[in-house]
């Protein structure tokens, strides 16, 4: 937010690209980074309002009657997982198979 | 008669008295969509109209034949591409779902199909629903049914524009910051923005969780508590969803207007960039108020001037991180270099998404990271939780909150489009309401000298939906 302690310059815009797992090749990477620039600039906006409120008074607040009871209950047998599940082998849930190969 | 201007409500009658089936109510809707195709400029608000959706009608009338008397038997839908329908694509209007089959329906379209509906189509939308015109879905944009030059409006623009045009009588979209409400001011129709918690998210493609809710277009107010008297209620693949009992707005009567309180935000309905015949539209929708018997007054809430900031900083945080599944592995298209995991990451996701949703995403994670931004995410959510309990306030003192729903009327396709800070404050006036997790609908109160619909927001507190829709009913009588 503080542009002129953390500028989006160049190293700072690769950076955001790979955290974004994306391709400087696959965009205009200058005209990319002047758009990212000129709304990050538009978020300033916010340093006139923000501080008074709690950041976490902004999630929706829950009350203890509405959360489930805290009684520890039996949980699934591993044979009663097997038969409702079908992606279950060898002990273990099986995950998605990716790139051709592995369990 | 045509089938085609008729309401929901009144489609629903004629099926009940056998003056209509639902097979001639589809193919009705077909025509219109397949005559609209080969017109110079088409609305393409569809981007697939079902090959089996008089499949599904003919099940109805045989249904009903049978006995079958559900609250929306053989009526039909139309649904925007980011709602599932087990069996159908959903693409969110994007290269990266191409292909993509939906393995289980959505909460409330598998509660509309209970209900007995009839899915139509699903419909064009901006890109993961990041935009306000269309122009950025991978289908190219739908064009505005009153003006074709126009966009529709967005990022529902596709619903806004079938329930408009006349090629469906009610149609679902989604809003993370206006995208229902918006593109119903701009194309003449009722757009509704329910509270969040009120309608489930179950098999909604995610954009901003904290944020996200289903919305309905109609031309009728009744046509909304219809629908939404089916979709409402508990979900339990939803934690978010609320515990409610909607099957009254069924039937909706007019609201008694006479010792109502309605609050204007002093920083919208004054704000220098609000468009002047936008302005008198909305004093006369505040003059039929004070005419019926409310007492409509000026608030100041200084901290709207901030919203569109916040709510940009909270929705792209939380797309960045919705959108990290899109990877290539378990979804739609997938682009392997052969060089390992982070290749194929990066190849699928630089080709199969638009320059909108890039930018977003590069943006949410800037914001993201305090090594970039510092306090950026902490101060968005304390702007939040200040819009949060202003508005509460408001609402303490007041029945309803009355703006309008965008500063200006729908702008030329193409005008926009290079410059997304100019189509992200076209969302000025609407963010709030998500920010703040309130209904919000949007009803049409006027044109413009060249014909251009506006619409004027009515905003209630949390779970207000009755009684916004009631106003709305009452405004839509008297008229």
């Amino acid at each position: 937010m503080d542009k002129n302690q953390n500028p989006i310059d160049a190293t700072t815009f690769d950076n955001l690209l790979y955290l974004s797992r994306l391709s400087p090749e696959s965009t205009n990477v200058d005209i990319l980074a002047g758009q990212v620039r000129q709304i990050v600039d538009y978020f300033e906006i916010l340093s006139r309002f923000a501080g008074d409120e709690n950041p976490y008074d902004a999630y929706p607040s829950t009350t203890v009657e509405q959360l489930r009871s805290g009684d520890v209950v039996k949980s699934l047998e591993p044979s009663d997982l097997k038969k409702i599940t079908g992606e279950y082998m060898d002990g273990y849930f099986r995950v998605p198979k990716v790139l051709g190969g592995g369990a | 008669m045509n089938i085609c201007d008729l309401s929901l409500v009144e489609l629903k009658t004629k099926l009940e008295s056998g003056e209509l089936t639902s097979l001639a109510i589809v193919q009705a809707y077909r025509a219109a969509w397949e005559a609209d195709n080969l017109t110079e400029k088409p609305l393409k608000g569809y981007i697939e109209f079902y090959p089996d959706a008089e499949d599904a009608a003919r099940e109805a009338d045989a249904a009903r034949a049978g006995g079958d008397r559900r609250p929306l038997l053989g009526l039909p839908f139309a649904v925007k591409d980011n709602i599932s329908i087990k069996g159908k694509s959903c693409t969110c209007g994007s290269n990266i779902l191409s292909g993509y089959i939906a393995p289980y329906s959505a909460t409330v379209t598998g509660r509309l199909m209970a209900a007995g509906a009839v899915p139509l189509g699903r419909t064009n939308m901006d890109e993961f629903a990041m935009g306000s015109s269309t122009e950025y879905s991978s289908y190219g944009p739908s064009r505005n049914p009153v003006d074709r030059n126009l966009t529709p409006g967005g990022s529902s623009g596709g619903s806004a524009a079938v329930v408009a045009g006349g090629q469906a009588p009610f149609a679902l979209g989604t809003e993370t910051g206006g995208s229902v409400r918006l593109p119903a001011s701009y194309c003449g129709i009722y757009g509704l923005k329910p509270t969040y918690g009120t309608l489930s998210r179950s098999g909604v493609v995610a954009f901003g969780s904290s944020l996200d809710q289903v919305g309905l277009f109609s031309r009728k107010v009744d046509d909304i508590g219809l629908a939404l008297s089916v979709m409402a209620g508990k979900d339990a693949h939803d934690d978010t969803s609320a515990d409610l009992d909607l099957s009254s707005l069924a039937h909706l009567e007019p609201a008694q207007i006479k010792g109502m309180k309605i609050a204007l935000p002093k920083q919208f309905v004054e704000a220098k960039g609000l468009d002047p015949e936008i302005a008198a539209i909305f004093e006369k929708a505040c003059a039929w108020f004070r005419e019926n018997g409310a007492s409509v007054e000026t608030v100041s809430i200084p901290v709207l001037e901030a919203s569109i900031g916040c709510y940009y900083v909270i929705a792209l945080s939380e797309a960045a991180s919705n959108l990290s599944r899109f990877d290539g592995i378990r979804y739609g298209l997938r682009k392997d270099p052969g060089q390992g995991y982070d290749e194929l990451y990066v190849a699928t996701r630089s080709d199969g998404f638009g320059p909108e949703v890039k930018r977003r995403i590069v943006i949410g994670n800037y914001v993201l990271s305090t090594h970039f931004s510092g306090e950026c995410y902490k101060k968005g959510m304390s702007v939040r939780a200040r819009i949060q309990k202003d508005i509460a306030e408001v609402f303490g003192s007041y029945d309803l909150l009355l703006c309008p729903t965008s500063p200006t009327v729908a702008f030329p396709l193409g005008s926009k489009v290079d410059d997304p800070l100019a189509m992200y404050l076209s969302d000025l006036y609407t963010t709030f309401v998500n920010l703040a997790r309130i209904p919000s609908l949007s009803v049409p109160m006027g044109e413009t000298k060249a014909g251009l619909p506006v619409g004027v927001q009515i905003c209630g507190a949390q779970f207000a939906e009755e009684k916004i829709l009631k106003v709305a009913k009452a405004w839509e009588v008297s008229r």
